[in-house]
């Protein structure tokens, strides 16, 4: 596999064909007289801006303390949790839900109980 | 029997999808300034138009990717962002162009202010967005479009002469100059908005197509657009014929409002109140559903007008910011018009950054096997997109200057 070519920027999708973001990063493993292995992958605006520049990635990480839902983040999903790789989108064993890449999806969806018709 | 319905439900989409703020507004000037002379423009917009949208469809039929799904894989963020922003930023004038022609319908229907009936429409659009379908809105939107055909209507009956066919050729104006470039390029930008393919491959997904679409996707695109483009035609030789003999310059929608009351008598004025009111609403809600595709797409959340607004929470709260920006515009009292001159040529400009890199996805084979584009498909685009982007640059500064 190609990583740049066919694994950033990709589609990510939960256990339950959920959206749940793009390939922003991917983390590698560097390991003594062995190649190199693909640990983790990284999704995430504070990641997404620290890839377009430093400057930008520093801007979002000061932003990012200030907690709350809509900051950025980035977040690791460990390479265990990919189940397989298919039609250039990756399929994951987990729930997006149990993670924080549904912090701001949960906060919105939550807020909009008190809209009528967010259930239709 | 199933495909036929498909096919017949998809070229209404597109006749009644077709007209909006942009297109009956250039076409209108067009044909006031200028005669039958820039009705080559709208032929040239609407073949490229026919090309850009048979290609989303296809991309999405083959290989299940959106365009911009498929342009930040290939492209990476990069250069992903470029387009991104460009074309957010266009379509968010649009937006309020749009909302501002809606409002404008009403002003004309009833007297009150067109910054008025900003807060109560962009209500209902939101309204529509929150609670429908992808389906209801989009064939219900297109069904009520069907009263453009009325424009069609008028023009045939004004009896236009021989010459309109001749202005088929393009050829270089008789006066202004930059005046005349100036339309051209805002009708080219009008036609080839690039809401209209994003929102093409979005419907597409949204729809489940497989490569068993791609023959109804050709016939769609081909007749929904072309039968479209021939509505925007219908503007201009209705202008050309009632406005150009007086010397009339049409700079408001209540001019426009004129176009076929010679045609269609007491009929004229409340059919284009209509026309105009939905046009412009109709395609109020596609660029606003489309700015959430971008955005939901591009960072890859959950998105799709199929699905409750909670379960794509991110993605209805792009399109009811959205909507928000661009009424913003509008209750500031910038001129609709205005507005809609000002984002056309803009769309104008930036078309190569839109078309460009989704033209060098649909050769490549591993998004598309053995359906990469034909090499007419790629002339057609590359000549429209650089010629008008280029024409665009050195008409927009004169015509600015100019007044």
């Amino acid at each position: 596999m190609r990583l740049v070519h066919d694994l950033l920027d990709i589609q990510i999708l939960d256990a339950r064909r959920r959206r749940a973001g793009k390939v922003d990063d991917i983390l590698l493993e560097i390991r003594a007289g062995r190649p190199p292995r693909v640990a983790a992958i990284e999704i995430g605006a504070l990641t997404l801006a620290r890839r377009l520049h430093p400057w930008l990635g520093s801007l979002a990480a000061r932003w990012a303390q200030r907690a709350g839902p809509a900051a950025p983040h980035a977040v690791r999903i460990p390479w265990t949790a990919v189940r397989r790789i298919e039609r250039r989108q990756i399929h994951l064993r987990i729930q997006a839900t149990a993670t924080p890449l549904w912090s701001l999806e949960g906060w919105l969806a939550k807020l909009y109980t008190h809209i009528p018709g967010s259930g239709r | 029997m199933k495909k036929i319905l498909e096919i017949g439900l998809g070229v209404v989409t597109g006749i009644g999808g077709f007209l909006e703020a942009g297109s009956l507004a250039t076409a209108a000037q067009a044909g006031a300034e200028f005669g039958y002379q820039l009705l080559w423009a709208i032929a040239l917009g609407t073949l490229c138009v026919i090309v850009l949208v048979e290609m989303s469809g296809r991309l999405a039929a083959v290989s299940h990717h959106t365009v911009v799904d498929a342009v930040r894989e290939r492209f990476g963020i990069h250069a992903f962002m470029v387009p991104l922003i460009t074309v957010l930023l266009v379509s968010l004038i649009t937006l309020g162009a749009e909302l501002g022609g809606v409002c404008m319908a009403l002003q004309l229907a009833t007297g009150i202010a067109f910054q008025r009936w900003a807060v109560p429409v962009v209500v209902v659009a939101w309204g529509l967005l929150w609670r429908g379908s992808f389906g209801l809105i989009e064939q219900g939107v297109s069904l009520l479009g069907l009263v453009t055909v009325s424009f069609l209507v008028a023009a045939i009956r004004q009896h236009p002469s021989a010459p309109a066919v001749a202005a088929l050729v393009p050829r270089l104006p008789d006066h202004e100059p930059a005046r005349y470039g100036f339309l051209a390029v805002s009708i080219l930008g009008a036609s080839l908005t690039p809401y209209v393919f994003y929102f093409y491959s979005s419907g597409a997904i949204e729809d489940r197509w497989t490569r068993g679409h791609l023959w109804i996707n050709r016939v769609v695109a081909t007749m929904g657009m072309g039968f479209g483009g021939l509505l925007s035609a219908a503007v201009l030789v209705l202008a050309a014929l009632v406005f150009h003999p007086r010397g009339v310059r049409v700079d408001s929608y209540a001019q426009i409002g004129r176009l076929m009351t010679e045609a269609l008598g007491d009929w004229g004025f409340p059919l284009f109140v209509l026309s105009l009111g939905i046009a412009c609403f109709g395609a109020a809600l596609e660029i606003s559903l489309t700015i959430a595709y971008m955005i939901a797409q591009g960072f890859g959340w959950n998105w799709g007008e199929n699905v409750k607004p909670r379960d794509a929470a991110r993605f209805s709260a792009v399109y009811t910011l959205a909507l928000v920006l661009a009424t913003a515009l509008v209750v500031i009292g910038v001129d609709p018009l205005r507005l809609t001159n000002i984002s056309m040529a803009l769309t104008a400009v930036t078309l190569p950054v839109a078309a460009l890199p989704f033209l060098v996805l649909m050769n490549d084979r591993h998004y598309l096997g053995p359906h990469v584009n034909g090499r007419l498909a790629n002339v057609v685009v590359v000549l429209v997109v650089v010629l008008a982007a280029i024409v665009a640059v050195v008409a927009l500064p004169l015509q600015l200057m100019g007044g």
